[in-house]
C-alpha cells in the first residue's frame, strides 16, 4: 500500500472527525450526540494509529511512493453515471438507460452496432417487465414526460 | 421441528419458490462465471427484486445466488485459469490443467457435481444445528447484543481489509452512517443537515447496491481489455464422470464438505480459505498426492465441494445470532433484515415457517444447481465469453433501477452513486466496503445495546460487561480477534483477504 496515501488518509479523517465533533454541538438534547461523540473519538484513535503506521514505515523503508494504477477510466465511467442519474430525473429511466448503454459500450471500445441495439431494447425490456409489471415500481419516466 | 420440515417443503416446492431459485441459481452461475464480478455483488444487485416478492421466495432468489456464484467461480477457473470468484482459485490449479488436456467439460461436470454435493451436506448441517444455537440467543440482554455487534464487527474487518486498522476503520466509518437520521430513543436529529431525505436514515439496500457493486464496476473499468483468451469448445467432450471415478471420488467429496461446512460456521472464513483447506486436506489424505496439480480430478472434486460447503456453513451463524462471517453473509443480513426477519430464536419459532422453508429451499437449490450446471455445461464457454465491455453498463444500469426500485426515490439512487465512488476509493487505498456495510446493518443494533446497558448498570459498564457470563465470553473473542489479527498481520505482511 502506497504509504503516503494512507497518511493523507489519516489527515483527512481527522478533518472530517473534528468538523462533525463540532456538528454533534447542534444535537438536541445532548444525551443522543454522546454515542456519536465515542464513534467520533474512536475514529481520531484509529486514524493516528493508521498514520503513525504509515510514517514509521515511510521513515523505516525511505518512502519510494508504490506505483499505483491511475487510469482515468473510472472516473470518467463514475462522471457518465452522475450525467445518466441526472439523465434519468429528466428524461426518464428508458431512454436515459439507453443513451447511457449505448455511450458507455462504445466509449469501452464496443462496435457491433445491432448487438449493442440488441442489449438496450432486452436491458429495456427486462426493466420494464420486471420492474414496472411484476413489481409496481413506478419507473420514472422524467420531468419532460410525466 | 419435524412439524414445520413437510410444511416448509410444500412451501419452497410453490412455483414462484421454484422460479426464484432456477433464476437465481442462473444468474448466480452466470455472475460467477465472469471474472471481476462477486457473488456478493450478485446478491447486492438482486436484493431489490426480491423486496416485493414473497419472503422465502425472495431469500432462497438470493441463497441461490450465493450457492450459484460459488460453483459458477469454478467455470472461468478452469476454462481460462482465471477464477470468476476467489473462492475458485484452488480449483484452476488442476481444473485448468484438465482443460489443457482437453477435458474440460469433465473438470466442470465434476465441479459442479463436487459442488452440489458440498452445498447439500452443509445445508443438512444448517438444519442440524441452527435451532438449537438460536437457543442461545434467548440469553442475550442489551450489552450481549452490543457485544455481538462489536465482535462481528471485529471479525469482518479483520479479515477483509489490508490491515486490521483499515477494517476497523471501516467499521466505525458504517457505525457512524448509522447515526445519521433521527434518534429513536430521543427524537433529535443527527447528520440530517436539512435534508429530509435523510431523516429516516441512510437508505440500506442504495448503499449495499454502491458499495458492492458499482464499486466493484469502477474497479473492473480500470482493467477492462477486450478479451483475447480463446475459449475450448465443449461441443463433443464428455461431461459426466463414469460411475466408477464417481464412487472414487465420494469419499474425498464427503471429507472436504464436512471441512468446507466447518469453515462456513467459522466467523470470518469464507468460500476461498475453505477451498484451500479442502484442496490441501484432500492432497495430504491422497495416495497419489503428487498428482495434484497436473490435472488430477480429485483436485477440482476437493476444491470445490469445499467451498460450496461454506454456503450452509455460513448461514449457522448469521441466521442463529446474526454474526456475518464474509462479505456475502453480510449482504444476506441485509436481505433478511428487509424482510423484517431477525436473526435469533424467533426465526426458528415465530417465523419457523419462513426459516425452515428457506433452509429446505437451499436443499432443493443445490439440486437444480446440478441439473442446471450439468444441462449448460457445453456451453459454458459462452458465459466465461461474455465481454466485460457489455456487462459493465449493464450492471451500472441494473443498479440504477434496483436502489430506486426501494422506495421509488431519486435520492436513493444519488446515495448509491456516491456510496459507489467512496467504495471503489476506498477498495483503492487497501479498505474493504463489507465492514461499513456490516456496520450500517448492526449499527442500530449496537447502539441500542450500549445506551440500554448504560442506563441498567448506571454507568459502571465494564463491571456490568465482565459480571455476565455471556457477555464475558464475548469480550474475551473481540479481545482474541484483535490480538490474533495481530499477530497474523506481523507475521504474515501479505494476507488472505476474504471476497466471495
Amino acid at each position: 500500500m502506497n504509504r503516503r496515501n494512507d497518511l493523507i488518509i489519516a489527515a483527512v479523517i481527522l478533518l472530517v472527525c473534528i468538523l462533525l465533533l463540532g456538528v454533534t454541538r447542534n444535537i438536541t438534547p445532548a444525551g443522543a450526540a454522546n454515542y456519536p461523540r465515542i464513534l467520533l473519538i474512536t475514529m481520531m484513535v484509529l486514524a493516528a494509529a493508521l498514520g503513525a503506521a504509515a510514517y514509521r514505515d515511510t521513515k523505516r523503508t525511505g518512502s519510494p511512493p508504490e506505483p499505483s494504477s491511475r487510469s482515468p477510466r473510472p472516473y470518467l465511467l463514475f462522471a457518465f453515471c452522475a450525467a445518466y442519474v441526472a439523465l434519468v430525473g429528466l428524461v426518464g429511466y428508458f431512454i436515459a438507460s439507453s443513451v447511457f448503454l449505448f455511450g458507455v459500450m462504445a466509449y469501452l471500445g464496443r462496435r457491433k452496432y445491432g448487438q449493442m441495439l440488441l442489449i438496450v431494447a432486452g436491458l429495456n425490456l427486462a426493466v420494464w417487465y420486471i420492474f414496472m409489471i411484476r413489481l409496481n415500481v413506478l419507473v420514472p419516466m422524467g420531468i419532460l414526460f410525466e | 421441528m419435524n412439524e414445520y420440515l413437510l410444511a416448509a417443503l410444500q412451501r419452497a416446492l410453490l412455483p414462484q419458490s421454484l422460479v426464484a431459485m432456477t433464476f437465481g441459481v442462473t444468474a448466480g452461475i452466470i455472475i460467477g462465471a465472469l471474472p471481476g464480478l462477486t457473488a456478493t455483488m450478485g446478491v447486492a444487485l438482486l436484493i431489490p427484486i426480491t423486496f416485493g416478492m414473497d419472503p422465502v421466495a425472495g431469500l432462497l432468489m438470493l441463497t441461490a445466488v450465493y450457492g450459484g456464484a460459488i460453483y459458477g467461480g469454478s467455470i472461468s477457473a478452469i476454462l481460462i485459469h482465471t477464477p470468476g470468484t476467489p473462492a475458485s482459485a484452488a480449483t484452476a490449479l488442476d481444473g485448468y490443467e484438465m482443460t489443457k488436456q482437453g477435458k474440460a467439460g469433465l473438470a466442470i461436470g465434476i465441479s459442479v457435481i463436487a459442488s452440489s454435493i458440498g452445498g447439500i451436506i452443509s445445508v443438512l448441517a444448517l438444519l442440524l444445528l441452527a435451532p438449537p444455537l438460536s437457543r442461545l440467543s434467548l440469553r442475550f440482554g442489551p450489552p450481549e447484543y452490543f457485544l455481538l455487534a462489536v465482535f462481528g464487527l471485529t471479525i469482518i474487518g479483520s479479515i477483509t481489509a489490508k490491515s486490521l486498522i483499515k477494517g476497523l476503520i471501516g467499521a466505525v466509518f458504517g457505525l457512524l452512517l448509522a447515526t445519521v437520521g433521527i434518534d429513536v430513543l430521543t427524537g433529535a436529529f443527527r447528520y440530517t443537515f436539512g435534508i429530509t431525505a435523510l431523516e429516516s436514515g441512510v437508505s440500506l439496500v442504495p448503499a449495499m447496491i454502491g458499495f458492492f457493486s458499482l464499486s466493484q464496476v469502477l474497479m473492473l473499468t480500470e482493467e477492462t481489455k477486450e478479451s483475447i483468451v480463446s475459449l475450448p469448445d465443449l461441443g463433443k467432450e464428455r461431461i459426466l464422470p463414469t460411475l466408477e471415478e464417481l464412487r472414487s471420488l465420494l469419499g474425498t467429496i464427503l471429507y472436504c464438505s464436512v471441512l468446507g461446512t466447518f469453515v462456513g460456521i467459522l466467523p470470518g472464513a469464507g468460500g476461498d480459505i475453505a477451498s484451500w483447506v479442502g484442496y490441501n486436506e484432500a492432497k495430504r489424505i491422497s495416495k497419489h498426492p503428487e498428482k495434484f496439480g497436473t490435472g488430477y480430478i480429485y483436485g477440482v472434486a476437493a476444491a470445490e465441494s469445499a467451498n460450496n460447503a461454506v454456503t450452509g456453513g455460513a448461514m449457522v451463524p448469521l441466521l442463529t445470532l446474526g454474526i456475518p462471517g464474509s462479505a456475502t453473509a453480510a449482504v444476506l443480513l441485509g436481505g433478511l433484515l428487509i424482510q423484517g426477519l431477525v436473526p435469533g430464536r424467533d426465526l426458528f419459532t415465530k417465523y419457523a415457517d419462513v426459516t425452515y422453508a428457506v433452509i429446505v429451499g437451499m436443499f432443493i437449490t443445490n439440486i437444480l444447481m446440478l441439473i442446471i450446471g450439468l444441462v449448460s455445461a457445453r456451453y459454458a464457454m459462452y458465459i466465461a465469453g461474455i465481454p466485460i465491455n457489455i456487462l459493465i453498463p449493464l450492471i451500472v444500469a441494473l443498479c440504477v433501477i434496483g436502489s430506486y426500485a426501494i422506495n421509488n426515490s431519486m435520492f436513493d439512487v444519488w446515495i448509491m452513486l456516491v456510496f459507489g465512488l467512496i467504495g471503489f476509493l476506498m477498495r483503492k487505498q487497501g479498505f474493504h466496503p463489507a465492514p461499513v456495510v456490516l456496520a450500517l446493518i448492526l449499527g442500530p443494533m449496537a447502539e441500542m445495546g450500549l445506551r440500554q446497558s448504560l442506563v441498567i448498570s448506571k454507568g459502571a459498564i465494564l463491571p456490568y460487561f465482565l459480571g455476565r457470563p455471556i457477555s464475558l465470553i464475548l469480550v474475551v473473542l473481540i479481545i482474541a480477534s484483535i490480538v490474533s489479527t495481530i499477530i497474523l498481520e506481523r507475521r504474515h505482511p501479505e494476507r488472505i483477504l476474504v471476497e466471495e
